[in-house]
């Protein structure tokens, strides 16, 4: 190793920035300019107007505080009981207060029924509606929807937990702009000490949603509410009819909601705290069911705003376009160069494969710097620094392996509608009408 | 052959050596006269005159009077009866039978033991109810009673326990089971109003926000195509279900679409819910209850176990209360007298020296005492005077101000220094509390032989 220094730098001094751009063109047009370039701009455009988002912000706040409206939480899921008065309890401590609590039981065939209704008496929970027949996320959430009698609906998944002003925080949002449908709350990982497949989470979801999210939401091509903990206007779910069959129901409403002509806002501030996998196995079942939702709901079922018809829109259009070149089309690109790195550099592929390794660190360093910045918990998410060399492993080679597999599975397949996750009745209907 | 209508014109009539009084009115009936006879038949028309005849003559106090055996002249009723609380009817057989009958329950009713009053009102009904069961020699079953506020009765218990106090069977009953001189199997269990102890509850579904019983429950319906969840009235398009979200047809459950659930709207504050709130109505007093605030009672077929049927012969008086709290090795004053009796038949037949020791507290010299300080009292008497006996020696509490003694196998020395002592020590203890130090306790000792009788 220590020969090959001299060699390796020898190697890079000469090479010059030609052939530079030449042996490593996927990282410079891709993923420099995307996730550094890009980035930063708009990171230092959104640094810029922080003064503007202030007051609007204050102003906000302040029409929702004489406003108060009754807003309605839905938490939809199975075998969940566990977790719902420690959520219940979290969501008590919450400075927004005109809240009622709808929690939907899909079919949970432990203790839930009986946790459930015991809170509902004890009035901890305004309703707690429970379908004997399990029928998937979906249509739990839907069950909530149609009892919601609040101004606005916030889902939120049962095993997360909420910083105190999440709530409010979700909700301002909607009174800076009536163009805004939808406000996604900021996930993070709460169990990243768990272990290293949990701490490379928890980076990975600093990059992606809260610093990821920040950009693609002053872009304004925003895709994706996540069900952890996002905020709706209830006219508008029930114009859309609510959740379609999942997986992946989460990114359908929001371009569904994107498609009848609103905004979709994140909001860095609602954050939410909730629990990553913390094996790689576990890890791999679940982001190989959120990847193939990409295949299924933004190639397959929402293929309408890709075409130049009457709903045409730009921003859905990049929107769903960005999300799929950097997911799909990239992932096939990257399959390009790889061959042609070894047919074209054959000679010098151990300097292009380490430096490959040493961009990627750099990045992810810069990357990580930028989420340090934005961040609200600097310093415990300091704890993360020391495995950031991994990234390069995880993000690079072990996500994309998972993902491409995912995207394989889902177009020669449509292993999704296979998936337990949803019950046979539901996948089986979904199929057959394609969605 | 003597039929029975030959009766029916008779006020008492003699059949072989029985006398049978025929009673035709409720006025007809005098206890001392009834007193004089065997049994009674009611020759009444009216069944609610009936009804009331057998009630009085169930809640006489004296044994002979309340367990006379009782015929109804069936031909003549108006209606069936409510009571079960008599022994036979006349017309359905001859009066051979009756006879039959009456021998063998007056009998039995010669068995009782005369008690005297007893003065706490349950153990005086139980000792009846436990009496009646004895002498019909049956099981004292239950009977659903739509007359009943219990919706059970028993018979006897439906005489002597007025119908708006039902609940006092239950706790006359429960009594003697608590004591063992009933066995119960249980055959159902009630449920009852908190305010008045009817078991006539209607259950009611009712609204958990304004408890008002105007509700409708609609099923929920899941499409399956869209995931879209409504109550059926949304996906209802005349004759059709057709879903509001895809506008898509409805036709097949398990394969279009299931019913997970059900919901309910109350129509009078518009809450929608899932879990009905349970009330329970009670019919009699009009309250309205939490259902898991009924009390809940355990109907029992009763039958009287051995300490039951010694009770019957030898007396309750105070067994029950004793029993809890006077030391088991303090004999009831039945046994007891069984005991005095072996003793005297072992001391005539084995030269054995024993004492039968009589002790009285005079009653004028202490103050005024209640039942439950009775109680403490005698207890406390009772531990000093076995301070002195040996564990050989027997004790008896007749009352609180009187107790009995056998003091076995010891010579005339002894007893009277045991009697000095236990005397002397009594009386210091009850005179210290006393302003006047007059004589308290009075004392008799004799010895064990023929004729000697328990006072």
């Amino acid at each position: 190793m220590k020969e090959l220094l001299p060699e390796y730098l020898q190697y890079w001094v000469t090479v010059g920035l030609e052939k530079f751009i030449r042996i490593f063109w996927y990282f410079v047009i891709f993923e420099f300019t995307r996730y550094v370039i890009l980035d930063y701009i708009v990171a230092f455009i959104f640094w810029l107007r922080r003064k503007k988002r202030k007051e609007n912000w204050d102003i906000a706040a302040q029409k929702l505080r004489i406003e108060n409206p009754l807003i309605s939480i839905i938490i939809p899921g199975k075998n969940e009981g566990e977790h719902i008065y420690k959520l219940v309890k979290s969501l008590s401590e919450q400075t927004y207060r005109n809240f009622e609590l709808i929690v939907v039981d899909d079919g949970s065939d432990d203790e839930t029924p009986i946790i459930g209704k015991n809170l509902e008496k004890n009035g901890l929970i305004t309703m707690f509606l429970r379908n004997d027949q399990r029928g998937g996320k979906a249509s739990a959430a839907n069950t909530a929807l149609r009892f919601c009698k609040g101004k606005y609906v916030v889902h939120l998944d049962a095993d997360c937990s909420f910083d105190r002003d999440a709530i409010e925080n979700v909700l301002i949002p909607f009174y800076m702009d009536e163009k805004i449908g939808a406000v996604g709350g900021n996930v993070k990982v709460r169990n990243y000490e768990d272990s290293l497949c949990s701490r490379l989470q928890a980076i990975e979801y600093l990059k992606t949603i809260s610093v990821g999210r920040i950009i693609t939401s002053t872009l304004g091509i925003y895709k994706i509410v996540s069900g952890a903990f996002g905020g709706f206007k209830l006219e508008i779910l029930q114009s859309i009819g609510g959740w379609d069959i999942g997986p992946g129901l989460d990114g359908d409403i929001t371009v569904k909601i994107r498609k009848s002509g609103y905004k979709i806002h994140f909001e860095p501030k609602a954050i939410c705290l909730t629990n990553a996998p913390n094996k790689f196995k576990k890890l791999t079942k679940q982001r190989l069911r959120w990847d193939k939702s990409i295949i299924r709901f933004r190639v397959r079922k929402h293929k309408d705003v890709y075409l130049p018809n009457a709903n045409f829109k730009w921003l859905n259009f990049l929107s769903l376009f960005e999300n799929v070149f950097y997911n799909v089309i990239l992932d096939i690109t990257w399959l390009v160069y790889i061959i042609d790195v070894i047919i074209n550099f054959s000679g010098s592929l151990k300097f292009v494969i380490l430096m490959n390794i040493t961009l990627y660190m750099v990045v992810a360093y810069i990357q990580m710097l930028s989420a340090y910045i934005f961040s609200e918990r600097r310093k415990e998410e300091l704890k993360l620094w020391n495995v950031l060399p991994l990234m390069t492993i995880y993000s690079g080679l072990y996500l994309r392996i998972v993902r491409t597999s995912a995207y394989i599975k889902e177009f020669f397949f449509k292993e999704s509608y296979d998936d337990p996750w949803n019950p046979e009745k539901s996948s089986s209907m979904a199929k057959r009408y394609g969605f | 052959m003597f039929k029975l209508h030959q009766l029916n014109t008779a006020k008492s009539k003699r059949y072989q050596e029985l006398q049978f009084l025929t009673i035709e009115s409720i006025n007809e009936y005098d206890s001392e006269k009834a007193h004089a006879h065997d049994a009674i038949i009611l020759n009444i028309k009216n069944a609610l005159e009936a009804e009331e005849s057998i009630n009085l003559i169930r809640q006489q106090t004296s044994v002979s009077d309340y367990l006379k055996p009782i015929f109804i002249s069936k031909e003549s009723l108006n209606r069936q009866l409510r009571t079960r609380s008599y022994d036979g009817f006349t017309d359905a057989v001859n009066l051979q039978a009756i006879a039959q009958t009456t021998r063998k329950i007056n009998e039995r009713i010669s068995k009782v033991y005369r008690t005297k009053t007893i003065n706490d009102y349950k153990q005086q009904q139980l000792f009846k109810v436990l009496a009646f069961t004895f002498t019909r020699n049956i099981h004292l079953d239950p009977y659903t009673s739509r007359y009943s506020k219990l919706g059970y009765s028993y018979p006897f218990l439906d005489a002597l326990i007025e119908e708006e106090h039902s609940q006092e069977i239950l706790e006359i009953v429960e009594l003697g089971l608590r004591e063992e001189l009933f066995s119960g199997k249980i055959n159902d269990k009630i449920h009852l109003c908190t305010s008045c102890s009817s078991s006539y509850i209607n259950i009611r579904e009712t609204c958990p926000k304004c408890h008002s019983i105007d509700i409708t429950e609609k099923d929920l319906i899941h499409h399956f195509r869209c995931a879209h969840i409504a109550p059926m009235e949304d996906f209802q398009k005349e004759d059709n279900l057709t879903c509001p979200k895809c506008d898509h047809k409805l036709r097949h459950i398990g394969i279009d679409y299931d019913k997970p659930s059900v919901m309910y709207n109350c129509n009078t504050c518009h809450h929608e819910f899932q879990e009905p709130e349970m009330k329970s109505y009670c019919i009699d007093c009009h309250k309205e209850d939490e259902i898991h605030h009924l009390v809940e009672k355990k109907i029992y077929e009763f039958s009287l176990t051995p300490k039951g049927d010694e009770v019957v012969k030898y007396g309750l008086e105070k067994l029950i209360n004793s029993n809890e709290e006077i030391p088991k090795d303090v004999l009831s004053c039945s046994f007891f007298k069984l005991m005095l009796q072996q003793e005297i038949e072992r001391a005539t037949n084995h030269d054995i020296t024993s004492f039968h020791l009589k002790m009285n507290i005079n009653k004028n010299q202490v103050p005024q005492m209640t039942e439950s300080t009775e109680v403490g009292f005698k207890k406390e008497i009772i531990s000093i005077i076995k301070g002195y006996l040996l564990s050989s020696d027997l004790i008896t509490a007749v009352s609180a101000y009187e107790y009995q003694i056998l003091l076995t196998n010891t010579d005339i020395h002894k007893a009277n220094e045991l009697t000095g002592l236990i005397t002397n020590n009594l009386n210091k203890l009850i005179t210290d509390n006393l302003s006047e130090q007059n004589e308290t306790i009075w004392s008799e000792l004799k010895p064990i032989q023929q004729g000697l009788k328990m006072a």
